[in-house]
């Protein structure tokens, strides 16, 4: 599973620091939801957004993947359509609804609170 | 909300095996993709496909789980609304007397309208041989009328016409004789 993948540096864990790091609950949700802000992709292209933009720390594993794409579908967040790929290939593509971006407006908001107060909690007291 | 009940309805109208197929569908462009991959990075030909299927991971296990967050999440999500539902009718009796007076009101309404409608344009008349009722209507030129009236005199001739007709029955408004 884990083999070439990078780990984690700048943080220290008390699990083995050669695993790549584990999606939180409903992490997931809203980093596809965020890579599919800029248009319409693909599972793979949105494996391979993600891993890229968070340096190959996220390495997205297609079996929660594709449970994840089902869950933002059922909740009306993205919409799945079958396109030709730039490569000429078939595949299904996903896209933001109204509802999706409000939910990722709204998430990303959360996120950029729960980070500040995980760091601040677990910053040195000075 | 509903959007979401919107896919959901959506996914239900689809079918299991639709479902089954759009997935298996995908997972395939999405094991090419990775394949393409393989082979940008050097890997031989041969061994293009088994690498790439190790990096996509088991395709049954996939789908199963896939398959899961509906069945799973569909009812947790009817329970989650029909509770919101009822605790937020809880917080508001009045609003929700409102409501359901109003519903009340407007299927009794449309009920009262259907029940008419259904009894004089789409059944037939309570008599018998409904079926061999018929209409007669006429455009009165004098008057610029579409499906009009025809005057007492004509009225009074057909009745008199042995054959066409068993029995002719008209009405008339008060005013006119």
């Amino acid at each position: 599973m884990g083999a070439g993948r990078r780990s984690i540096r700048s943080v220290s864990t008390v699990d083995n620091l050669s695993e790549p790091l584990e999606f939180l609950q409903g992490t997931l949700e809203v980093l596809i939801l965020r890579s599919l802000q800029a248009g319409a992709n693909h599972a793979y292209g949105i494996a391979q957004f993600l891993k890229h933009q968070s340096a190959e720390e996220f390495a997205v594993d297609n079996g929660s993947l594709y449970p994840a794409l089902q869950r933002l579908l059922q909740r009306g967040w993205i919409t799945a359509q079958w396109k030709m790929s730039p490569n000429a290939r078939r595949a299904r593509y996903y896209r933001l609804t109204p509802a999706g971006r409000k939910q990722l407006v709204a998430a990303e908001s959360r996120w950029r609170r729960f980070v500040e107060a995980m760091a601040r909690v677990l910053a040195p007291e000075g | 909300m509903m959007r979401a009940w919107w896919a959901k309805l959506r996914r239900l109208a689809g079918g299991e095996r639709r479902f089954d197929d759009e997935l298996r569908e995908e997972m395939s462009a999405h094991l090419e993709f990775e394949i393409e991959q393989s082979l940008a990075r050097g890997v031989p030909k041969e061994a293009a496909r088994a690498d790439a299927q190790r990096r996509f991971g088991n395709t049954a296990a996939i789908a199963e789980r896939s398959r899961e967050a509906w069945s799973f999440d569909w009812l947790a999500a009817l329970a989650r609304d029909l509770r919101c539902g009822a605790r937020s009718m809880a917080r508001r009796p009045g609003f929700t007397a409102v409501a359901v007076v109003s519903l009340t009101v407007a299927l009794g309404a449309n009920t009262a309208v259907f029940s008419f409608v259904n009894t004089i344009v789409i059944g037939k008349l309570p008599v018998a041989g409904a079926g061999r009722l018929v209409v007669l209507r006429q455009t009165n030129e004098q008057f610029h009328m579409e499906n009009c009236c025809f005057a007492h005199a004509f009225f009074e001739e057909l009745r008199k016409q042995p054959g066409d007709f068993e029995d002719v029955l008209a009405t008339s408004p008060t005013d006119a004789h």
